[in-house]
């Protein structure tokens, strides 16, 4: 289980996460709704310890991660993954070779097991024969599923999704949707899931968090989450699907 | 008057950044060091892939030193120090600084560059995420190649360079091979090649380190890469002529202290 309690972070003047908290149990895919700008990455990022916060906590089961040195975090954290919105595969390196990456830095397999744990991984997200191929080589698309395949072939516990489906066309989206879904079946991980598409949400959730100035306001099942009747909830759906009968999509 | 304020303390500022990186990055190489394969790559890449220009720029410096110094001892009798006079430079100033020179050039722009690039597009943030220190992946590889490159090219550049200087002498110039070449090894002492290589230590430290540091704190995407590396070479430049400098002073006095006490080596 992740909990976060009280969590403050600021980029100079501007206050971003205002005391947040959230307790995402184990195993299940919690996506967090939420205007631009309300620190949903950024929640993501202080989960990882990419970055610290001002103040607050976060434990990952009983261990408090915001008090753990560097050497104990990077520890911590090998049992988590992150997705980043803009794929982050590593350039200098081809799709094979990021997608073996952490197997080749924390594990002592052989280079004969890495390879086939890639090929596995590859194949899983419809990337086969792609593993010779640069980055640059891929489109946007294709791009997010090597990265979701450097993130599957480690099977982390806990995976972070940063806007899994921003910027691809709804196809590709509902793809991505799949594989998320997918990766989630055979990994039996606790997912966290950031993002403004609510198609996406409904999608992959099990529950639904809103994120409002810095604060969870709302955290309820998919079902019970699209029944809120308060505006702000309201407001974010039907302007995200205007006509949409959204719970029987 | 608060603009440069501010900017002092920026400096300031910086400088201590730089320092806390520079702790982060020993204390993780300390903990786990880099692997050999990353060593060996940043070793290939700053000191083979530099041996060309470091070569052309030691050896045409070698002619040039060679071309004035004859020309400007020969007419009072001094020609026969042209050798020692280049070799002595070489090793001791042109060599190391020129090649620092170049090196910041061909690779320190490039640290700057891929590290910001990097930071950027979120490669250093997914590093992180799959609990790989980037001090330890990035940074520390990059500092031992400098540190150990460094002085290898800067006594490769002097000896391309002496050789460029014996050539001309030779063919152009008249000199015999003797003539050239019998000063240096009575003349160059243990100080000299020694000045040279510290000076090539502290000159691979700063390159590495603010290179790195400028790569790993850039903001702002393709147009924040491009001032990072810019704000990169030209504070390696300066650094470089600022430190030769208290370098030379520093190590000829405490050669002259040395000798004071203990009597000459060499």
């Amino acid at each position: 289980m992740i909990r976060v309690k009280d969590l403050y972070k600021a980029y100079g003047n501007k206050q971003v996460l205002r005391g947040l908290n959230l307790e995402i149990q184990t195993g299940e895919t919690l996506v967090i709704l939420g205007r631009s700008g309300t620190g949903k990455s950024v929640l993501l990022r202080q989960i990882l310890g990419i970055e610290k916060p001002d103040s607050g906590e976060i434990f990952l089961d009983d261990l408090c991660l915001t008090q753990l040195g560097e050497h104990a975090l990077y520890k911590a954290i090998r049992e988590m993954g992150m997705l980043f919105q803009a794929s982050a595969l590593f350039d200098s390196m081809t799709v094979g070779e990021n997608t073996a990456f952490y197997l080749r830095e924390h594990s002592h397999f052989s280079q004969a097991t890495i390879q086939s744990k890639v090929l596995e991984a590859l194949s899983m997200v419809g990337l086969e024969g792609t593993e010779n191929l640069m980055p640059s080589n891929l489109s946007g698309g294709m791009r997010k599923r090597a990265a979701l395949a450097r993130l599957i072939v480690y099977r982390p516990k806990v995976l972070l999704y940063d806007e899994p489906t921003t910027g691809l066309d709804p196809i590709t989206a509902m793809q991505i949707n799949d594989l998320i879904v997918k990766t989630q079946q055979e990994l039996h991980a606790t997912s966290v899931v950031v993002t403004h598409d609510i198609c996406s949400a409904l999608h992959v959730a099990d529950r639904i968090a809103l994120n409002h100035e810095g604060k969870i306001v709302y955290i309820a099942t998919k079902e019970e989450f699209v029944k809120i009747q308060d505006p702000l909830v309201k407001n974010f759906l039907k302007n995200s699907i205007p006509n949409g009968d959204l719970i029987n999509e | 008057m608060d603009f440069y304020f501010y900017k002092v303390f920026d400096s300031f500022v910086g400088v201590g950044l730089w320092g806390i990186l520079m702790a982060r990055t020993f204390w993780a190489t300390l903990k786990r060091p880099p692997s050999w394969n990353l060593i060996l790559d940043q070793l290939y890449n700053i000191g083979v892939l530099s041996l060309p220009v470091v070569a052309i720029t030691g050896f045409s410096t070698g002619l040039v030193l060679a071309a004035q110094s004859f020309y400007q001892l020969g007419d009072k009798g001094l020609a026969s120090a042209t050798g020692l006079l280049v070799g002595k430079s070489m090793l001791t100033e042109i060599g190391p600084v020129l090649t620092a020179f170049m090196v910041t050039g061909r690779v320190g722009s490039s640290m700057t560059a891929v590290l910001g690039t990097m930071q950027v597009t979120e490669q250093v943030d997914a590093l992180r995420s799959m609990a790989v220190n980037p001090l330890r992946y990035l940074v520390a590889p990059r500092i031992i190649g400098c540190l150990t490159m460094l002085p290898v090219l800067t006594i490769f550049s002097a000896v391309v360079g002496v050789y460029g200087g014996y050539l001309i002498s030779v063919n152009v110039f008249g000199m015999t091979k003797q003539g050239y070449f019998d000063p240096i090894p009575s003349n160059v002492t243990y100080f000299d090649i020694w000045t040279g290589i510290i000076k090539a230590l502290c000159f691979g430290f700063i390159i590495s380190t603010i290179s790195c540091y400028k790569g790993m704190t850039t903001r702002g995407g393709a147009a924040g890469v491009g001032k990072s590396t810019t704000n990169s070479v030209v504070i390696c430049y300066s650094y470089i002529l600022v430190i030769n400098f208290i370098l030379t002073v520093g190590l000829n006095v405490m050669n002259l202290i040395f000798i004071e006490r203990f009597g000459k080596v060499s």
